[in-house]
């Protein structure tokens, strides 16, 4: 606590220092914007204050809207008794006219490449059209029945130079899309994607080369460690196990456990603290239909330092005496009790309301 | 005889929602609810374990921007004038039915929790409930652990390893702020890891993390005993895998307890059942519906003709859940121990916002599972991941393989097509920052702020909570918006730093409203 207490007295110095700074250059700053004179003696009183607000009433204008700011923010921090929600005038966001968008690019010409699963890699790209109209003029009347393509490399356990790939496929797409997921279909692999233009004739020129990206395993490693050998079919049975499997009588393998443990995550479905993990019923499919409530409000007024007590419960008066209750009304005759006493106990009054509902 | 270990792991995590521009915000509601359903209701399940001398071990992360809300004072006082209006409107409805019993009962027992969640976090923590977790892990009795600065997902910061390093650095700097000592462990956000990470992990003298099951299953070489005890990568930071079996018990929506019928229906709220005007004053400003927290139904069966909800019948069903989640406990490490040759450890890591909010009975669950734990049986004992790895030193050596807790345990939920656009611009923002820090290797004045506050709004955006609404398509315009906002705002600081024409007044704005971690330091980027 008393660690605490410091800490807070600290912030709130080092805040009232900061603000004191900022309001130093502000105001400084406010003065050639607005060229009135500001004597240098006043900035200095605005050192002795303890609490920002005095230094409105120094400064003769109308603070600017970050000073305002930033003697709301410094209130905040500052312990005050009365309980604030939020700075009493919501700032207005002047500084950020919205709604504003990202750019489309960054004028780059790269690639980048991320694996989502063991099968599949998604790629986005950017090409500036410089370079695409050097390609195209390079590329004179080659340029014509010339695809762009994706080169997907495989490139595991090599150290690739651009020719020495272990194998690769190409993709046909339009430059436009500028991302693409790629079914590479092999797990537990390395891969290097390039992007460039297929001529008729078959040369490739590449526009980018993307970082080089590993498909995830998706069953378990064949190495093992002499240290913590274990024999197969216990491994087996533990991976059964680890993965909330229910062990079958016969070894079924463990690419097929595998596949079961997959599954088994497909139905438990995204977990975050943003979504329930309890079913939400859907809406029936139903026709038209209608639902009909009654509640009932009884209200009144009396001598405002008065006691009232509703059906053996007392309530809340209102500051003028008045008050409203409302009760949900169920089938049939319900009395509610109304009983008032003066403050000094020497007056009572009972009325009481008999209503019945009766539902056809 | 002890046979095995159960870690109980609460992952606790929201994103950074906080709009002092805004008088009321509905995002920040989360926020809200989350303090009377979850962290209250757990804080006194654990502090009554604690004083009733129950032995137990609880590991529970708490991410930096989780922790930043509960500790920031705008955020506190707007808690106070939501618990206020919840009292209030709970005191109405006790009025409202006067006439209906079964729902009476139940209206007094809301306005009797909301009365004490009030008092808890007003009289007895003083407004900050980390207070209250802080105590309960220098009693012993919880592990506080650490989590990404911003919840960055990790794995898709692959081509950009500084942002990856300045997650886990200021995450691990924070809780040094708020905790006095350095975490031991680290809930990686979502669950995911890509090899590798785990050397940034042993930069920042982080000592542990967890993987999901095929992290660990997928490893290699294989694991000798499984996701039954950790394993070190290369670079001696321990591993722990979960375990699916004791996960599924609970989170699942098809057998998981969380959906028995007697348990009370997350979805039939007054905000939406009552008439508009009379909850007009307790929804949304602008007249949207909303959950209130007050709810009068159990689940009762696969119908729309909803039963009122029986806290009694609802608690008894909660001990017999306990009792077989125990029971299946001690069977599994049973059979563990005798296949093992060693006591095993079973990880059983979960949303803590699944205890109350979701599942209102969940904080119950754990009390009963947790005094059960102590009293009923001798087969297993609780434990926390760095207490095990003391008792057992000696690990298999593994390098864990990429994985997730999301669907399909890999990427997936992070990267499609309604949420894969922004990774451009968030690698691009990381580039740029990686630029900036090599550009300025000190700085001070105007400029370190700048920089100081680059880094808090890539840190921000990166949050792996935009990406997930976005493909949930839930709050999909608010996600849209955070994410646009704060590379906005980033790449308007960069143009200012290059150009050294720092807008000092938009520089102010946005550090008075994107005002987390305090002591930040840029040059964590690199």
């Amino acid at each position: 606590m008393v660690r605490k207490k410091k800490n807070k007295v600290k912030n709130v110095k080092r805040k009232i220092t900061k603000l004191v700074e900022s309001l130093k250059k502000k105001t400084k700053a406010v003065i050639k914007k607005r060229s009135k004179p500001l004597k240098e003696k006043s900035v200095k009183k605005v050192k002795k204050v303890s609490l920002p607000k005095p230094v409105i009433a120094k400064i003769k204008f109308k603070p600017d809207e970050e000073i305002k700011r930033v003697i709301t923010e410094a209130k905040i921090e500052t312990p005050v008794k009365e309980m604030q929600y939020y700075p009493k005038e919501p700032f207005q966001p002047v500084y950020e006219p919205k709604p504003q968008e990202l750019p489309k690019g960054y004028n780059d010409n790269k690639i980048v490449a991320m694996s989502r699963d063991p099968w599949w890699i998604h790629v986005y790209w950017e090409i500036t059209k410089e370079k695409l109209d050097l390609v195209r003029q390079n590329l004179g009347n080659k340029i014509d029945n010339s695809r762009c393509i994706l080169r997907v490399y495989d490139v595991t356990s090599i150290n690739f130079n651009g020719r020495n790939a272990n194998s690769f496929f190409d993709i046909d797409i339009t430059l436009g899309a500028s991302n693409w997921y790629i079914n590479v279909s092999r797990s537990d692999r390395f891969y290097c994607i390039d992007i460039g233009i297929l001529t008729a004739e078959g040369e490739f020129i590449m526009l980018a080369r993307s970082n080089v990206v590993s498909t995830p395993r998706e069953t378990p490693s064949w190495i093992t460690d002499e240290e913590w050998m274990i024999l197969p079919s216990d491994f087996e049975k533990l991976y059964a196990l680890s993965g909330g499997l229910k062990l079958g009588a016969s070894p079924v393998g463990l690419k097929k456990l595998a596949k079961e443990r997959l599954k088994m995550h497909l139905a438990s479905g995204a977990i975050s603290s943003l979504a329930s993990p309890v079913r939400r019923q859907l809406p029936r499919e139903r026709g038209f239909w209608l639902s009909v409530n009654t509640e009932l409000i009884v209200y009144g007024a009396t001598e405002p330092d008065a006691k009232v007590i509703v059906r053996n419960r007392p309530i809340k008066l209102n500051k003028d005496g008045s008050f409203s209750l409302r009760f949900a009304l169920p089938e049939g005759r319900q009395a509610i009790p109304v009983k008032a006493t003066s403050n000094d106990e020497k007056d009572s009054r009972t009325i009481t309301p008999v209503v019945s509902k009766h539902t056809e | 005889m002890l046979k095995g270990y159960l870690c109980l792991v609460l992952h606790s995590h929201l994103p950074y929602v906080r709009h002092p521009e805004h008088e009321d915000f509905l995002e920040e509601d989360w926020l809200y609810e989350a303090i009377t359903e979850t962290y209250i209701p757990l804080i006194k399940v654990f502090n009554k374990l604690t004083e009733d001398k129950v032995d137990f071990r609880i590991t529970m992360s708490l991410s930096p921007t989780l922790i930043s809300m509960l500790q920031d004072e705008l955020l506190q006082s707007r808690y106070i004038r939501h618990i206020e209006k919840l009292i209030e409107l709970a005191d109405k409805e006790v009025y409202r039915t006067t006439f209906l019993s079964e729902f009476h009962t139940l209206a007094l027992m809301y306005h009797k929790r909301f009365i004490d969640a009030r008092r808890i976090f007003v009289d007895v923590y003083k407004k900050d409930l980390i207070n209250a977790f802080r105590n309960l892990q220098d009693a012993g009795r919880l592990e506080i652990i650490t989590c990404g600065a911003t919840h960055g997902y990790l794995p898709l910061m692959e081509v950009t390893r500084p942002s990856a390093r300045a997650q886990v650095f200021v995450a691990a700097e924070h809780y040094k702020r708020v905790f006095g000592r350095s975490p031991k462990g680290i809930w990686l956000p979502e669950c995911g890891y890509n090899p590798s990470d785990d050397e940034i992990l042993r930069e920042a003298r982080i000592r542990y993390f967890f993987t999901d099951a095929h992290g660990i299953l997928h490893g290699s070489p294989r694991p000798k005993y499984g996701v039954y005890a950790p394993i070190y990568c290369k670079s001696g930071v321990a591993a722990f895998g979960r375990d699916l079996e004791s996960s599924k018990q609970v989170w699942s929506a098809e057998e998981g307890y969380p959906g028995d019928y007697y348990y009370r229906e997350f979805y039939r709220d007054i905000g939406f059942d009552l008439e508009y005007e009379y909850v007009k004053p307790y929804i949304h400003k602008d007249g949207i519906r909303i959950n209130t927290g007050i709810k009068y139904y159990r689940i009762t069966g696969d119908t729309d003709c909803k039963e009122p909800y029986i806290p009694t019948r609802a608690q008894e069903k909660a001990a017999e859940h306990a009792g077989n989640f125990m029971f299946n406990r001690e069977k599994q490490a049973e059979f563990l121990f005798d296949f093992m040759h060693k006591r095993p450890i079973i990880v059983a890591p979960y949303d803590a916002e699944l205890f109350g909010h979701w599942w209102y009975e969940g904080p119950q669950w754990l009390d009963f599972l947790i005094r059960k734990i102590a009293y009923d049986q001798k087969a297993i004992r609780l434990i926390t991941a760095s207490e095990y790895l003391e008792q057992y030193p000696k690990n298999q050596v593994i390098t864990p393989s990429m994985s997730s807790w999301g669907w399909k345990g890999y990427n997936e939920v992070w990267l499609e097509g309604s949420n894969d656009w922004i990774y451009r611009h968030l690698h691009k923002a990381s580039e740029k920052m990686t630029e900036l820090v090599n550009l300025y290797p000190d700085s001070n004045g105007l400029i370190r702020r700048a920089l100081n506050q680059a880094l808090r709004e890539l840190l921000l955006a990166q949050s792996s909570d935009w990406a997930f609404i976005m493909k949930t398509k839930t709050v999909v315009g608010y996600a849209v918006r955070r994410t646009k906002d704060h590379m906005l705002r980033f790449t308007r600081l960069y143009d200012g730093i290059k150009s050294n024409s720092i807008d000092e007044a938009f520089l102010s704005d946005i550090e008075y409203k994107d005002n987390i971690f305090p002591d930040i330091d840029y040059r964590v980027h690199k």
